[in-house]
C-alpha cells in the first residue's frame, strides 16, 4: 500500500522546506478571507426574493444611525430567518469538512482519506434512514413529544459517533490503533452502512423513501437558527480542536517513532483526531445531508498551492471550503428557482470532473504538493 | 359501453360551472402543493388566485405556465416566498416540516391537507379546502357529483361483476430489474381498484411494495392500471407489456390496461372518477368481449 508513500514531502525537513516557492501564509490567508467575504455578500444579495445589496447596505446603516433607508419587515424577515442561516451553516459545514478532510488525511497518511470514505457520514446516513423510515414512534419516542425534524439530527450525529467507535474498537491491537487497519475498518463499515441504508429504502414507504434520497443528496434548505444552533456548536466545538492539533498533525506526519520521540503519543492522537472528526461531520451531516468532495477535493487544491505544513493548510483549507460551499448554496438556490436544487448535487457534479481535470493535469498523481 | 358516455362530459361541465372565479378572491395569493389539492383549488373555481405549483402539478392546463417551487417534499421557503403568497395549500407529506414553519412565521397561511385514499379521505378533502377558500357551496356542489359520479360507476362495475366476478387489478407504479413496484392495500390505486368494484392484487398492508416477477405471476392480474408516463418511458403499450415481468399476466396476455394520468395515482381529486371510468370501461369492455 502506498499510505506512507503519498505525503513524500512532508517527511523530513520540512522546516527547511523550500518555503520560498510557497507563497507566504498571511497573503493567502487573507486573500481567501476577503474571498469569503466576497462569497458572503453575493450571497446575502441573491435569491428568489429580491432584496438588492444597496438596499440591505442601506438598512444596516440606518440600524447603526447612518443615513439610509430600513428595508420593508418582509424583506428584513426573508433576510435573517431564511437567507442568513443558511449561508451561515453552509460556511460552516464547509470549514468542518475542509478542516476533517484535513486532519484525517494526515492521521490516515493517504490522501484519499474523506468522512465519507472512512464510514463516519455512511454511519451518520444510516441512523439519519432509520429515523426517517421508522419514525419518531417507531423509535420508541412517541411519547417524547420530539419532532422527526430535532430526531434526526440527533440520529445522524449518535450514528456518525456509533461508526467511529467500531472502527476504533475494530482496529484496536495492544492498546494501539494503526492508521493503515482504521482506514481499511472505516471502508468495511461504509460498506455496511450501506448495506443498511439499502435495508431501510426497503423496508420505507414512499414518503420515507423520497425523504431519504433528499436528504442525502446534502443541501443546506429548510433549516432556521434553531435546527442549526446546537449543530453550529458541535461543529466549532470539532473544528476548534482540530486545529488546535495542526501542529502536533506535523509532528505526527514524521513518523510515529519521530513524533514519540518529540513527546507526542501517536496513539492516542490519532484517537482524539477522529473523535473529533466524528463530532464534526455528524453534527454537519445532521443539519445537511451528505456534501461529499469538499474534504477531499479543498484539502487537495490548498496542498498544491500551500504544501503539507497543516499550521498552514488547515486554516486555508477552512476558509477555502466555506467560500465554496457558500457560493455552491448561492448557486443552488437561485439555478432553478423558485425550486431548490440539492447543492450536495451540485458539488458532486462539477467538483468530480474538475477533480479528474486536475488528476490530469497534474500527472504526478495524488500525492499532492 | 353506452352506460359511461355520460361521465367525461359531467366532469366538464362540473369544472365549468365553478371555474368563473368569484371577485375578490383576486387579493387572494396561493402556492398549491400536490396534484390533488392543485386540482382541488381549481376545480373549485380559484384558479385564478394561484400564482405557483409544486413540479407533479399539471392539471388543469394553465397550471403548467405557473411557476414551479420544486418537489413537493424539498420545497424551499425562500422560493416560495419569491412568489408573495398568502396561502400555501399542501398535501400531506408536503415538506420539509422545517419549511412549512418559517413560512408560517413569515405570516403566510399554511394549511396540509390529509391524504386518505378512500372515498370519505376525499370528501373530507373536497370539504377542508372548500372551507379553507370560502367557497363551501362550491364544494358541496363538487362532493355531490363526485358521489354521483362514483355511484353511477359502482352500479356499472356491480353489473359487470355479477356476470364474472370481480376482476384483480394490479396497480404497478413502476419497473425494475427482476420485478416491479405494485401498489398495496394502503395506496390511491388500492382506492380506485376499490371504487370500481375491483380486487386488488396485491393485498398487503403498505403503501407500495417491490414485487418478484413470479409473485406477479401467482397473483394473476386481469387488469393492469398503470400511469401514462410509466407506459411512455417504457416505449408504449406494446413494449410495456411485454417486459418479462408482465408478459404473462392474463392482463397483458388479453392487453386489459387501464392507462390514466400520473397524477390520478398520486392522490384522490376531482378527477378521481376519470380514472375509476377508465378502470370500468377496461372492465366493461372485457366483460363485453367474452362469450
Amino acid at each position: 500500500m502506498s499510505l506512507t508513500l503519498s505525503m513524500p514531502s512532508s517527511r523530513k525537513g520540512d522546516r527547511a522546506a523550500p518555503s520560498f516557492r510557497r507563497p507566504p501564509l498571511v497573503p493567502v490567508l487573507a486573500a481567501l478571507a476577503v474571498a469569503l467575504a466576497l462569497a458572503v455578500l453575493i450571497a446575502v444579495a441573491t435569491g428568489g426574493v429580491s432584496v438588492p445589496l444597496d438596499r440591505s447596505l442601506s438598512h444596516l446603516a440606518a440600524l447603526i444611525g447612518l443615513p439610509g433607508t430600513p428595508l420593508s419587515e418582509r424583506d428584513w424577515m426573508v433576510l435573517t430567518m431564511l437567507r442568513l442561516p443558511r449561508i451561515v451553516l453552509a460556511a460552516a459545514v464547509g470549514v468542518t469538512l475542509g478542516v476533517a478532510g484535513v486532519a484525517l488525511q494526515a492521521v490516515f497518511r493517504n490522501p484519499l482519506a474523506d468522512p465519507g470514505l472512512v464510514g463516519v457520514s455512511s454511519g451518520a446516513a444510516l441512523a439519519g434512514s432509520a429515523a426517517m423510515v421508522l419514525g419518531v414512534s417507531g423509535l420508541g419516542l412517541a411519547r417524547s413529544g420530539l419532532s422527526l425534524a430535532t430526531v434526526l439530527p440527533l440520529a445522524a450525529f449518535l450514528g456518525a459517533l456509533a461508526a467511529t467507535v467500531l472502527i476504533l474498537a475494530i482496529s484496536r491491537r495492544d492498546g494501539r490503533n494503526a492508521p493503515a487497519t482504521m482506514l481499511l475498518a472505516g471502508i468495511a463499515v461504509n460498506a455496511m452502512g450501506g448495506a443498511g441504508i439499502g435495508l431501510f429504502s426497503y423496508l420505507g414507504d414512499d414518503l420515507a423513501l423520497r425523504q431519504m434520497t433528499f436528504w442525502m443528496m446534502g443541501g443546506f434548505g429548510g433549516s432556521g437558527w434553531a435546527q442549526i444552533g446546537p449543530a453550529m456548536l458541535l461543529m466549532g466545538l470539532a473544528t476548534a480542536g482540530l486545529l488546535a492539533g495542526a501542529r502536533r498533525l506535523d509532528l505526527f506526519a514524521m513518523g510515529e517513532r519521530e513524533a514519540f520521540l518529540q513527546g507526542l503519543d501517536p496513539h492516542r492522537f490519532a484517537v482524539r483526531t477522529v473523535l473529533l472528526v466524528a463530532l464534526g461531520v455528524g453534527a454537519a451531516v445532521a443539519v445537511s445531508g451528505l456534501i461529499g468532495f469538499v474534504g477531499l477535493i479543498v484539502p487537495h487544491v490548498m496542498r498544491i498551492l500551500l504544501g503539507p505544513v497543516h499550521r498552514r493548510l488547515m486554516p486555508a483549507t477552512a476558509l477555502a471550503a466555506a467560500v465554496l460551499l457558500v457560493l455552491a448554496d448561492t448557486v443552488a438556490r437561485s439555478i432553478a428557482a423558485p425550486a431548490d436544487v440539492p447543492a450536495g448535487l451540485l458539488l458532486g457534479a462539477v467538483g468530480g470532473p474538475f477533480f479528474l481535470w486536475l488528476l490530469r493535469r497534474r500527472a504526478g498523481g495524488l500525492g499532492g504538493a | 359501453m353506452r352506460r359511461l358516455r355520460f361521465l367525461p362530459a359531467a366532469i366538464a361541465a362540473t369544472l365549468a360551472l365553478t371555474a368563473v372565479p368569484l371577485a375578490g378572491a383576486a387579493e387572494r395569493r396561493i402556492v398549491t402543493v400536490g396534484p390533488p389539492v392543485t386540482e382541488l383549488v381549481y376545480a373549485l373555481g380559484d384558479g385564478g388566485s394561484v400564482v405557483g405549483r409544486d413540479t407533479s402539478s399539471h392539471y388543469p392546463q394553465p397550471v403548467s405556465g405557473l411557476p414551479d417551487v420544486g418537489y413537493m417534499r424539498a420545497l424551499s421557503a425562500e422560493g416560495v416566498m419569491s412568489l408573495a403568497p398568502t396561502h400555501v395549500l399542501a398535501i400531506q407529506g408536503a415538506g420539509p416540516e422545517t419549511t412549512l414553519d418559517q413560512l408560517r412565521a413569515l405570516g403566510v397561511t399554511v394549511e396540509v391537507v390529509p391524504e386518505t385514499p378512500t372515498l370519505a379521505g376525499l370528501l373530507d378533502k373536497v370539504e377542508r379546502v372548500a372551507r379553507l377558500l370560502g367557497r363551501e357551496a362550491e364544494g358541496r356542489r363538487l362532493a355531490d357529483s363526485l358521489n354521483r359520479d362514483l355511484a353511477a360507476l359502482a352500479a356499472v362495475a356491480a353489473k359487470s361483476g355479477e356476470q364474472d366476478g370481480a376482476p384483480v387489478v394490479l396497480g404497478v407504479v413502476g419497473g425494475g430489474p427482476g420485478g416491479l413496484m405494485a401498489a398495496g392495500s394502503r395506496s390511491v390505486p388500492a382506492a380506485l381498484i376499490a371504487m370500481a368494484g375491483a380486487r386488488n392484487a396485491l393485498e398487503v398492508e403498505r403503501d407500495y411494495v417491490p414485487m418478484s416477477s413470479e409473485a406477479v405471476l401467482a397473483a394473476a392480474p386481469d387488469i393492469l392500471l398503470v400511469s401514462r408516463s410509466l407506459v411512455d418511458r417504457s416505449g408504449g403499450l406494446d413494449p410495456f407489456l411485454a417486459t418479462p415481468q408482465l408478459a404473462l399476466t392474463p392482463a397483458a396476455k388479453a392487453r386489459r390496461v387501464a392507462v390514466v394520468d400520473g397524477a390520478l395515482l398520486m392522490g384522490l381529486g376531482p378527477r378521481t372518477a376519470e380514472a375509476v371510468a377508465e378502470l370500468t370501461r377496461v372492465q366493461d369492455a372485457s366483460s363485453q368481449g367474452q362469450p
